[in-house]
C-alpha cells in the first residue's frame, strides 16, 4: 500500500443518548486509494465519515492524518476538515450559498485564505467539475447532476487529500452516474484518496478494488472486493448481495472461488473459460 | 436554463427567475437600488396623480424594454397589488354622512354613502401614488437578484447577523418550498384534498411535517457547514456588476426629469 494518509486507530463512538454507533474501528487509507464502504442503513457508515472529518469526537481511539495525530484543538480540527472532505448524500443539505460561485468559495473563505487565492481556487474547482460559466447561477435552478458536481467542487476548492462521498449515486440518473464515475477517475488521477459509501454493489464493484463492510457499527471486513463477495455469511449479515455480473457468471460455471464483477472482467473471464473448455475437448 | 420542474413552485420563483435573466443584470445593483428608492421617494413625496401615472408608465416601460419582461408578465405581477389598491381606494373614495352630498350618493338605512369631489381626488391621487411606488419596487425586484441586493446591504453596514440570516432564509425558502410541493403532491395522490375538511387537516399535517423535516435537516446542514470549516462567520465570494458612468447618468437624468415634472405640477414655475 502507498503511504497512509488517513488512519483511524481503535476508534469508537457512542451517540450521547444512543447505542454504540462505531465500535473499535481501525482503518488506514493510502494516498490516491479507492475504497468502497458497504453496509446496510444504520450500520455506522455515516458516523464513520463524520468521525474521519473530525465533526464527531471519538469516545475512544485516535485519528492520524498525514502521519500526525489529530487532537481536538482548533488548529488540528481545521486541518482535518480541510484534508478530509465530505460530499453529503443530499446536495440540498450541503448547498448553502445562493450562487454557485459563492457556494464553492465557502470552504476556502473559512480556511482564512487571501481573497485572490479564494477566487483562484473557486475558479479551478468549477473548471475541474465542468461548471465554467455557472458562477452566478442560483442552486435552485440546477439539475440533480449539476448539484452533485457543485457539491464535489465545494470540497475540491479546499484541496483535500481524501474525499468521502456519501451515497453519491443515490439520486442520479444513469447518465449522471457514468459522468460521476469519470469524475471520480479524475480525482484518483489527481492523487486524492476516495471513500464512497453506497448500497449499489454493482457500482461499488466497478469503483473499487478494496471494500469495507460495516455491520452494526463494527468493521466486519476490510479487503479485496472479490473476497468480500465470496463470503456468503458476511453478505447476509451485512444485507448485501453479489454484483449481477458475478451472479450471472456463477450461474454459468458454479463452484469457483471468485467471479468477475465488471463487464471487462467478465469478457476476460469468459474468453479464459472458453479456452479451457476447448482445451478440455 | 431554468429546468421545467422548478417552475411549479410558483410566484416566489417568478421574480427570482426574471431577475436572473433581466436585461439590466449588468447594471450595478447599488445604482438600481438607489434609483428605485429615489424614484419611489419622489413619487410618494409628490402625492400627485399625474406624477404617479408618469412613474408607473415609465417604470413599466423600463421593465418591458430595458429589463425584457413581457407585458403579460408585468400585468400578472401587478394583479395582486392592484387588488389591494382598488379595495383600499374604494374605502377612501366612499364617505359616510347623514345627508346626501357630493357627486354620487347611495342610501344605506339611515345613513348615506357619498363620493365627494374631495374624496374622489384623494382616492385617485392615492391610487396612482401607490401604483407608481409599486412599479418602482417591481423595477428593483425584476432586475436585481436577491444575493446582489443582500451584498449592497452588507456594504451599507447592515449588521452581519441580519445579512447571514437573509442569505440563509433566501436559500432555504426554495428548499422548503420544494419539500412542501412534494408533500402536497404526495397528499393529493392519497386524496388528502378530497374535501374542505380533509384539505384543512392535510394542510395542517403538511405544516407540521415541514417543521419536523426542517429540524432534522438543520442538524445535517450544520454538519455539512462544519465539515467545510464553518466557525461562526458565513461569507461567500460574490461578484456584482461595477458602477458604470453611463448608467449613473441615465438614472440621474430620469430623477431630474421626474423632479422637473413635480415642480411643474406644484406650480413652482408660474406659467
Amino acid at each position: 500500500m502507498t503511504e497512509p494518509i488517513l488512519e483511524l486507530e481503535n476508534v469508537s463512538y457512542t451517540y450521547p443518548d444512543g447505542p454504540v454507533a462505531v465500535d473499535d474501528l481501525s482503518v488506514s487509507v493510502g494516498r490516491g486509494e479507492r475504497v468502497a464502504v458497504l453496509g446496510s442503513n444504520g450500520a455506522g457508515k455515516s458516523t464513520f465519515f463524520l468521525l474521519c472529518n473530525g465533526i464527531l469526537e471519538p469516545s475512544a481511539g485516535c485519528i492520524r492524518c498525514g502521519g500526525r495525530q489529530m487532537s481536538r484543538k482548533k488548529k488540528d480540527l481545521i486541518e482535518l476538515h480541510r484534508r478530509v472532505g465530505i460530499v453529503f448524500q443530499e446536495a440540498e443539505n450541503q448547498i448553502l450559498a445562493v450562487t454557485v460561485e459563492g457556494e464553492v468559495s465557502f470552504g476556502p473563505i473559512n480556511l482564512g485564505l487571501p481573497m485572490e487565492e479564494v477566487e483562484q481556487r473557486t475558479a479551478d474547482a468549477l473548471q475541474r467539475m465542468g461548471l465554467q460559466g455557472y458562477g452566478d447561477r442560483s442552486p435552485q435552478y440546477l439539475s440533480g447532476g449539476e448539484k452533485k458536481r457543485v457539491t464535489i467542487a465545494d470540497i475540491l476548492a479546499m484541496k483535500p487529500d481524501v474525499i468521502l462521498l456519501d451515497e453519491p449515486t443515490a439520486s442520479l440518473d444513469p447518465e449522471n452516474v457514468v459522468r460521476l464515475e469519470r469524475t471520480l477517475d479524475q480525482l484518483t488521477q489527481a492523487g486524492i484518496a476516495l471513500m464512497v459509501s453506497t448500497h449499489d454493489v454493482d457500482f461499488a464493484a466497478r469503483f473499487a478494488r478494496r471494500g469495507l463492510v460495516f455491520v452494526h457499527g463494527k468493521l466486519a471486513a476490510d479487503g479485496p472486493m472479490e473476497t468480500i463477495f465470496s463470503r456468503q455469511e458476511l453478505l447476509e449479515q451485512a444485507g448485501l448481495r453479489k454484483p449481477w455480473i458475478w451472479q450471472a457468471a456463477e450461474e454459468l460455471h458454479p463452484g469457483e472461488d471468485s467471479y468477475p464483477m465488471t463487464m471487462e472482467q467478465f469478457s476476460l473471464w469468459k474468453n479464459a473459460a472458453d479456452v479451457t473448455a476447448r482445451g478440455g475437448n | 436554463m431554468a429546468k421545467g420542474h422548478t417552475h411549479h413552485i410558483g410566484g416566489m420563483l417568478t421574480l427570482d427567475a426574471l431577475a436572473a435573466h433581466s436585461g439590466l443584470r449588468g447594471v450595478s445593483p447599488g445604482l438600481k437600488m438607489a434609483f428605485s428608492v429615489a424614484s419611489l421617494l419622489l413619487c410618494v413625496g409628490a402625492a400627485d396623480a399625474v406624477v404617479g401615472v408618469a412613474v408607473a408608465c415609465s417604470m413599466v416601460c423600463i421593465i418591458r424594454w430595458l429589463g425584457g419582461v413581457p407585458f403579460g408578465r408585468i400585468l400578472r405581477l401587478l394583479r395582486i397589488p392592484m387588488l389591494f389598491l382598488v379595495v383600499s381606494c374604494l374605502v377612501i373614495l366612499l364617505e359616510v354622512s347623514h345627508a346626501p352630498i357630493g357627486l354620487w350618493q347611495m342610501r344605506l338605512g339611515s345613513i348615506w354613502l357619498c363620493v365627494t369631489a374631495q374624496s374622489l381626488h384623494r382616492a385617485v391621487t392615492l391610487f396612482f401614488q401607490a401604483l407608481g411606488a409599486v412599479c418602482c419596487l417591481y423595477f428593483l425586484s425584476t432586475s436585481t437578484p436577491m444575493p446582489q441586493i443582500i451584498e449592497v446591504l452588507r456594504k451599507c453596514h447592515l449588521p452581519e447577523l441580519i445579512i447571514e440570516l437573509m442569505y440563509l432564509i433566501y436559500r432555504y425558502l426554495f428548499v422548503l418550498l420544494e419539500v412542501q410541493r412534494q408533500m402536497t403532491i404526495a397528499a393529493m395522490t392519497r386524496l388528502g384534498y378530497v374535501n374542505w375538511r380533509r384539505s384543512l387537516s392535510t394542510a395542517g399535517k403538511i405544516s407540521g411535517g415541514l417543521l419536523a423535516s426542517s429540524f432534522r435537516r438543520s442538524s445535517v446542514c450544520y454538519d455539512a457547514m462544519e465539515a467545510r470549516g464553518y466557525s461562526g462567520k458565513l461569507a461567500f465570494l460574490s461578484h456584482s456588476p461595477e458602477l458604470c458612468l453611463r448608467h449613473a447618468l441615465a438614472a440621474a437624468g430620469y430623477c431630474a426629469l421626474l423632479g422637473l415634472l413635480i415642480m411643474v405640477r406644484k406650480g413652482v414655475f408660474a406659467l
